[in-house]
């Protein structure tokens, strides 16, 4: 076990590093910070002058390592856009995305299982298609487009809920839901398809043989087992919620991490797009390193062959 | 009079201030919520970031010069209420108004106003119009308290309009000693003005609430116990949250008027807030191609139906113009020029004329900055270029993609053109905008370069105007841009809001005014 944490750890360092390498290069690929920078009235001069305020007058390697050198001890700078640090700007937001993206798993997972249960229990059944349909819609309506029409639904014509914001617990009710049923989908068509395996399975059969009740078999054995392929994404499903949330937070102003990459694009910033994008990468790669690592934990023939 | 009418007299008085209460004595009361696309970057210093955060900044601060809702200079609201300025117009002297104070309790004086310019001018403003202050201020004194003296390398006729609220934030006077002690980091975040309200809470990418400052302010009393800046980024969001009342007054676009006007909302215009004009790039240098020729230029402007664009995209929101100066500038009242006249067949002669009856290749720079509306304005003018045999490229980017081009570290990848919406301001950047070798110059025109020199060395407004006029007859004639339209800024109040004069100021809404008796 120890071995498969070192080697997964190690992995994660490399990606990291190439993640920086990637991130770093696009940014300088996609224009010139101090051209966004530049007043309209500037001159050449003014404008030489602005590179080399930035650091961008020094050869491209020796930023590269400038950069990587800093952000390995937390610091990404000061924003060119407000000269905050970057670290404390990722700081302030990041809780906000975190409550809500937490929010949303919660919501996703007690919509997804029952729905993805009932689903393998009943196949071919109205409630299977019915499961199917939504888990459907899910994925394949738009975030940004199910979030606008939330906002129409539940705060224009019925005024039950507000339709952007922060402050209260009410705000977090239809962003938390938008994100939620994009993953949800996600959730039941995988936990479906793992639950008709699982059902299927002999240990089941045995079960089911010795007496033990359905609501047993289902609920206890079978959803145990199948929890399994569900969890083995979760990683993924992290890397999802992160993007997601560029959508949502700016549909529902929502004051989050992915509002803050927006911003960070949108005025060429790229101390903070470096730092957001670095802390992200962080973030998904601890997370399915714990997936990773609880997975082991569960089936001892993943750290064997890993 | 015996004691007992004294008495009287006296409860009768008493009465009279509890119950007659005039809008003059009223306490600043309620909340007034506005819906805003940015709230930039959320700190208060006036020229560590960006000069357009004049919707939030402006309640806060004073500004040396204030411009009245006409945009003119207006002594009576500026902390200078006097100024004179010397014979050779070098030496401009600033009489600061005593018995300001700030809202710790200390006291402004001409010390703050110089820190102000001080700060303006330093490698560390972000609020831009640095290059100007450093062009014309040799340095700045103060004499005695109340008096700041401003010494120039050379007239500048607009010095009143740059040290005033309608170029940006670099204006303001904002407390030395405070920023000496505590630092800039600190003052960005917590902000001391002598405006007539003040910062209450600022939560990052979320919203701002300012408080009043008090009962009465020597500017503008307060109408409002607090104003509350919400980030609504997202259009369909921000007309929700209007619809809901969650805010009382957002910025709109075109194709939200019938939506808002339909649930009875009322529409708010600043009449002709932006600017909309078409530049060619790199004209006079190699990479111009057949930009290069003025019979292509002119016939490509010709072809443009400019009244089909305001009628038809801006759906009425704006008016057409025949210039790419500010047209309806305060600063300078400029003589219209006429619109220039949409003529198709003309076009296709010109460009015969020019050997290129088969028509060429162009590409069309489209991005959005401040009007959503742009990016179908460009599909159009493809299509009226295309009408008289040009294939127009439209090449849709992000505007932070398009900069690297427009400042020349970039290549263009033949003829090329772009629309820009410029907030409709009030002093034109000739060097800026067509000095050749500048950044941001799209034309490389010796003729030019030194008619612009001239129009900078005019001793007066007036000659500044008239030299302006005949620059701009130049680049008319030579078709380097054309202006394609006036657009208008577009609100939509709540229904317990009142109308108030918005100005003419860019990015500023004069929030401070609303439900005051101007």
């Amino acid at each position: 076990m120890k071995r498969f944490i070192v080697v997964r750890i190690v992995q994660m360092f490399v990606t990291l590093i190439l993640l920086s390498v990637l991130i770093f290069s696009l940014i300088r690929i996609s224009g010139d910070p101090a051209a966004l920078l530049l007043d309209e009235s500037a001159t050449e001069k003014d404008y030489q002058l602005l590179r080399v305020e930035l650091g961008l007058d020094e050869p491209i390697i020796a930023q590269y390592f400038k950069f990587i050198s800093r952000a390995a001890v937390g610091d990404f700078g000061l924003s060119t856009n407000d000269r905050v640090p970057v670290l404390i700007s990722i700081g302030g937001a990041l809780p906000n995305t975190a409550r809500l993206a937490l929010t949303s798993l919660v919501l996703a997972l007690s919509m997804a299982v029952p729905l993805g249960v009932i689903s393998a229990v009943k196949k071919g059944s109205v409630y299977d298609h019915f499961a199917r349909v939504i888990a459907g819609l899910g994925q394949s309506v738009p975030t940004f487009w199910v979030g606008l029409v939330l906002i129409q639904i539940f705060a224009v014509n019925f005024r039950i809920l507000p339709s952007s914001g922060m402050e209260t617990s009410a705000h977090y009710i239809l962003p938390s839901a938008t994100l939620a049923l994009f993953m949800m989908s996600g959730f039941a068509r995988l936990l479906r398809s793992s639950m008709l395996e699982v059902l299927d399975s002999e240990f089941i059969k045995l079960a089911r043989i010795k007496g033990v009740s359905e609501s047993s078999v289902v609920w206890k054995h079978a959803l145990r087992n199948s929890l399994m392929s569900v969890l083995s994404f979760g990683g993924m499903y992290i890397a999802i919620l992160m993007t997601g949330t560029i959508l949502v937070e700016t549909v529902f102003a929502w004051p989050g991490l992915g509002r803050l990459a927006y911003e960070g694009i949108i005025n060429q910033d790229f101390p903070l797009i470096q730092g957001v994008v670095l802390i992200g990468g962080v973030i998904v790669m601890l997370s399915s390193l714990l997936t990773d690592i609880l997975y082991a934990y569960l089936d001892p023939r993943i750290r064997f062959s890993g | 009079m015996n004691k007992l009418n004294k008495l009287f007299a006296a409860l009768l008085l008493l009465l009279v201030t509890m119950f007659v209460h005039t809008p003059a004595d009223a306490e600043p009361a309620g909340e007034l919520r506005v819906g805003l696309t940015t709230l930039y970057n959320q700190t208060f210093h006036p020229t560590t970031a960006s000069g357009y955060r004049l919707s939030y900044m402006s309640p806060i601060f004073d500004f040396i010069i204030t411009t009245d809702k006409n945009g003119e200079p207006d002594p009576s609201n500026s902390l200078a209420h006097k100024w004179e300025v010397s014979e050779d117009r070098l030496k401009w002297t600033f009489h600061i108004r005593e018995g300001v104070k700030f809202h710790d309790g200390t006291s402004l004086t001409a010390k703050d106003a110089k820190f102000a310019i001080d700060n303006a001018s330093s490698k560390n403003n972000r609020a831009g119009r640095k290059s100007d202050f450093n062009a014309f201020v040799k340095n700045v004194e103060t004499e005695g308290d109340y008096t700041m003296i401003i010494n120039l390398n050379k007239p500048w006729q607009f010095i009143l309009y740059f040290l005033s609220d309608a170029i940006g934030t670099q204006g303001i006077v904002f407390p030395k000693d405070y920023v000496d002690k505590h630092g800039i980091d600190h003052f960005m975040k917590n902000p001391i003005g002598s405006g007539p309200y003040r910062l209450k809470e600022s939560v990052a990418r979320d919203h701002i609430t300012l408080e009043a400052a008090g009962a009465k302010h020597w500017r503008v009393d307060p109408t409002y116990q607090t104003i509350t800046f919400k980030l609504l980024p997202e259009s369909g969001t921000r007309l929700a949250a209007l619809k809901t009342g969650e805010v009382d007054l957002v910025q709109i676009g075109v194709s939200d008027v019938s939506s808002v006007e339909k649930d009875g909302f009322r529409i708010f215009k600043k009449k002709n807030g932006l600017l909309l004009d078409l530049s060619f790039l790199r004209v006079g240098d190699k990479t111009g191609g057949v930009l290069n020729d003025k019979r292509v230029r002119e016939a490509l402007i010709k072809a443009i139906d400019k009244n089909a664009i305001v009628n038809q995209i801006l759906m009425g929101n704006g008016s057409t113009i025949g210039t790419t100066l500010p047209q309806f500038s305060w600063a300078v009242d400029y003589s219209p020029f006429p619109v220039t006249e949409y003529n198709p067949d003309e076009a296709k002669k010109l460009l015969a004329e020019a050997g290129l009856a088969n028509g060429f290749s162009i590409n069309i720079y489209s991005f959005v900055t401040r009007l959503p509306e742009t990016k179908l304005i460009n599909e159009a003018i493809a299509g009226y270029w295309s009408a008289i045999g040009v294939e127009a490229k439209v090449l849709e980017m992000a505007y932070n993609a398009f900069r690297p081009v427009w400042v020349k570290k970039k290549e263009v990848t033949g003829p090329s053109a772009f629309l820009m919406a410029w907030p409709n301001r009030t002093i034109y950047s000739w060097r800026g905008k067509y000095f050749s070798g500048n950044p941001f110059s799209t034309v490389n025109d010796p003729e030019l370069d030194k008619m612009i020199n001239e129009v900078e060395a005019s001793s007066s407004v007036a000659d500044y105007k008239k030299i302006s006029q005949r620059n701009m007859k130049y680049v008319l004639d030579q078709s380097f841009a054309t202006g394609v339209a006036l657009a208008d800024d577009l609100f939509a109040l709540g229904k317990d809001v009142p109308a108030w004069n918005i100005g003419r100021n860019i990015q500023s809404f004069r929030i401070e005014f609303i439900g005051s008796d101007e």
